[in-house]
């Protein structure tokens, strides 16, 4: 199924001038309304969300300034998703402020909900109607009808690559197809805020790069985006600002070079192993100069000082224990060894 | 119109959609209920509409009957060929099928081998023994043992057709007895001429009795009305429990979308835009409101035209189908917010509703005392069926049916307050509200 995904980009950017249009147009009414942008697309303080004696979110401030784009990376059960829900006002918190576009959750939910377009994890759309009828009904439910709701379902359409297919039920797409959809939904009543939970998972490369071209495009025409993800080279490639969640808490924020600067002179080794045992494990944590370790998959990836010294000592220790070492990288540092430095563990665990 | 209103009828019409896309669901809502009466009335329906119901009697008649000799009162025709035609004519047409044979081993053997169900044989003196006044024939009927209707519908009809020649006989014999006392002689053309009157006479009376016109009283025709016949009651009530039954199977069915919404996560979708919690419930309730009404509607009709079954006044069964929207569509909701996952439906289905539904409609349409009526209330399907029986009963807007159909919408308000009240606090996790 190459031939839609391939179509996306041209038509995408062509018809995002649309959709760009139509956003500088809501906004120049606002403007002649006397409605001034907040400053902040997004503003949480102090969020808590506890389930019981668990507590899944512990003091999250977080702001996200109008037309950026803010990644929240973590692993799987950071509590990033726990996050969104609150602040696209579907799960209360326990404790906290959340603003959205000048609106209040608590206070004035339906307008906040109306500023939001939210791309769940999972594809929420119904298999039992066509892209068309899908887009047509929730349209209707963000109040866009008439002639409104037919250009506006044209123009997603166009945009997701989908008017070919528009009126075949989306029980027969693809995955591609059916994540297209569910962002297209997202779209329609031209949010000022887009949220994208992990909207990648579980999808084919060239549907990933599709969608992440497609979310830069968007940006490019003033909209906010937050974008939660647990792979660092998506956070990477289209973040303004980044932070880092693991705990509930988020421990880390700023640029990406800002994060990285956080590592230091420290390097990063990954070291290919014969066998990962775990008197290994334990001596070469105990070498001077090692900051953290972790072992996957036969890769022994560490984050060390400086890799000239503790290199050779690395190498003897394996020796002594009868595992030999296959290949070594030294690398850049990224995000991946921020969140080692912050953490002590890798972003996959 | 309010965009809340606006927005309940637009998730109402695309819950009607998805339904009308479900094969199981029209197949639920129409093609079972309306297949199980179809059942039931081609095993019982069909007879009581008397159409082509009653097989047709095969006769073989073997005429052997001739003219006496220089004829007889009915001039060149023979008493046999007059049976004969008889058994031949329109008027029997829908219960014989008469052939005539020329031999009796050929009409026996039909008879033996199945082809015939009776044969009738006219003896070659049978108008003879008209003629002379005391003379007797025998008219053979020849049966197949295994039956008994057939058989037995062509021997009353030989014995009411000979009786009119027999009358004759005894008319002439009073006659010439009458006249012999009174020394006037009898001649043969006053007894063929007096013969040939009776005859006469006795057909046209014999029509008037089939039409139910004696001489000195009339039969009251039987009233075409569907009450009058026990059968037609049969398939009417049966249709009725089917709609009520299958009504209820229809509320849980669309009541339970929010479930399969839940599952797929669309319902969590719609609380991401800006839609209160009332509106989404509203949208379900409408939903299962619109889809029962189609429902419906369509039994009503397609039980009009293809079983014949008078529903009754408009106003009475407009009040019916209120009452059972609103009790079905209340019910629903009500149950399936008991439910919690997808998983238990299964027990909702197979015992919740077809239990309280058998329940509540089997004393309608078995022969039972009243009393299995009374029990039948204690399940909400017993309180629709009861308007539903009030209505084809021709009950009209009768005091009865008033009580009935307010008693299930007072049922549907508390289910549905109960299930939406359940409905909206399940919401509230979506809907971040603290619960």
């Amino acid at each position: 199924m190459t031939a839609p995904t391939a179509r996306v980009r041209p038509l995408g950017v062509a018809l995002l001038m649309i959709l760009y249009y139509n956003l500088a147009d809501d906004d120049r009414l606002n403007a002649k309304r006397g409605v001034a942008m907040p400053a902040h697309a997004i503003t949480v303080r102090g969020l808590h969300k506890d389930f019981g004696e668990v507590y899944a979110v512990r003091d999250v401030d977080l702001e996200i300034d109008q037309g950026e784009i803010l990644s929240l990376l973590g692993p799987n059960g950071a509590g990033k998703t726990t996050t969104i829900l609150m602040i696209a006002g579907l799960l209360a918190p326990t404790a906290g402020e959340i603003v959205v576009d000048g609106h209040p959750v608590r206070g004035e939910p339906m307008a906040a909900k109306a500023a939001l377009g939210i791309v769940p994890q999972e594809v929420a759309i119904y298999n039992d109607l066509t892209a068309r009828e899908n887009l047509r009904f929730w349209g209707k439910m963000y109040g866009i009808r008439g002639r409104d709701l037919q250009r506006r379902v044209d123009e997603v359409l166009e945009l997701i690559a989908l008017t070919d297919r528009q009126n075949q039920r989306t029980g027969k797409y693809s995955g591609g197809m059916r994540r297209r959809l569910n962002i297209g939904i997202a779209l329609l009543h031209r949010p000022h805020v887009m949220i994208l939970d992990e909207p990648t998972v579980g999808i084919d490369p060239q549907s990933r790069r599709n969608i992440l071209d497609g979310i830069k495009d968007l940006n490019r025409q003033g909209m906010t985006v937050l974008y939660t993800t647990h792979y660092m080279e998506e956070a990477q490639e289209l973040s303004d600002h980044i932070a880092i969640m693991d705990h509930g808490q988020i421990i880390a924020r700023g640029t990406h070079e800002e994060l990285v600067q956080l590592v230091g002179e420290r390097d990063r080794l990954a070291l290919r192993v014969t066998e990962a045992q775990e008197s290994l494990v334990a001596a070469w944590q105990a070498v001077e100069g090692v900051q953290a370790l972790t072992i996957e998959d036969g890769i022994a990836t560490l984050l060390v000082d400086d890799s000239n010294l503790v290199l050779p000592r690395l190498f003897e220790l394996a020796t002594r224990t009868g595992v030999r070492i296959l290949s070594v990288e030294i690398q850049e540092p990224n995000l991946e060894t921020v969140f080692l430095h912050l953490t002590g563990r890798a972003l996959r665990d | 119109m309010n965009r809340s209103y606006r927005t309940a009828i637009d998730l109402a019409l695309r819950d009607l959609l998805r339904t009308g896309r479900s094969m199981f669901a029209v197949m639920f809502a129409l093609v079972i209920p309306l297949t199980l009466v179809s059942v039931m009335y081609l095993a019982v329906g069909g007879l009581a509409r008397g159409e082509d119901t009653f097989p047709r009697v095969k006769v073989y008649v073997v005429d052997l009957d001739s003219l006496p000799a220089g004829g007889g009162p009915l001039g060149t025709m023979s008493v046999g060929s007059l049976v004969v035609d008889f058994l031949q004519s329109e008027e029997l047409a829908d219960l014989l099928d008469t052939a005539v044979v020329n031999d009796v081993a050929v009409a026996r053997t039909a008879v033996d081998s199945g082809d015939a169900a009776v044969a009738v044989i006219l003896p070659e003196d049978l108008s003879t023994a008209l003629y002379s006044l005391d003379g007797k024939a025998t008219v053979r009927v020849i049966q197949d043992p295994t039956l008994t209707i057939g058989p037995g519908i062509v021997r009353a009809i030989l014995v009411q057709f000979l009786d009119a020649f027999s009358g004759a006989q005894t008319m002439v014999r009073v006659l010439a007895q009458t006249l012999g006392g009174a020394d006037v002689p009898v001649s043969p053309e006053t007894i063929e001429a007096s013969v040939g009157r009776y005859v006469a006479w006795a057909q046209a009376t014999g029509a008037g009795l089939r039409n139910g016109e004696s001489a000195f009283a009339a039969i009251e025709p039987v009233q075409a009305d569907e009450e009058q016949n026990p059968m037609q009651g049969f398939v009417t009530g049966m249709m009725a429990a089917m709609l009520v039954v299958y009504a209820f199977y229809t509320g849980s069915a669309a009541a339970q979308s929010v479930l399969r919404e839940e599952e797929e996560g669309t319902l969590q979708r719609l609380f991401m835009a800006p839609i209160a919690i009332p509106t989404v419930v509203a949208g379900k309730v409408l939903a299962s409101a619109l889809t029962l009404l189609v429902q419906i509607t369509c039994l009503l009709v397609v039980s009009r035209l293809a079983f014949g079954i008078a529903w009754g006044a408009a106003l009475p069964v407009a009040l019916a189908i209120v009452a059972l929207v609103a009790l079905a569509a209340s019910f629903g909701i009500f149950v399936m917010s008991l439910v919690t996952h997808e998983n238990q439906v299964g027990v909702i289905y197979g015992a919740v509703m077809t239990l309280t539904g058998l329940f509540g409609t089997y004393a309608y349409f078995l022969p039972l005392p009243d009393a299995f009526r009374r029990w039948a209330l204690i399940v909400p399907q017993g309180w629709a069926m009861r308007s539903w029986d009030i209505v084809v009963r021709g009950g009209g807007l009768s005091g009865e049916l008033l009580l009935s159909v307010g008693v299930c919408v007072i049922l549907a308000g508390l289910f549905l307050v109960v299930g939406s009240v359940r409905f909206s606090r399940r919401f509230a996790k979506f809907a971040g509200r603290a619960v």
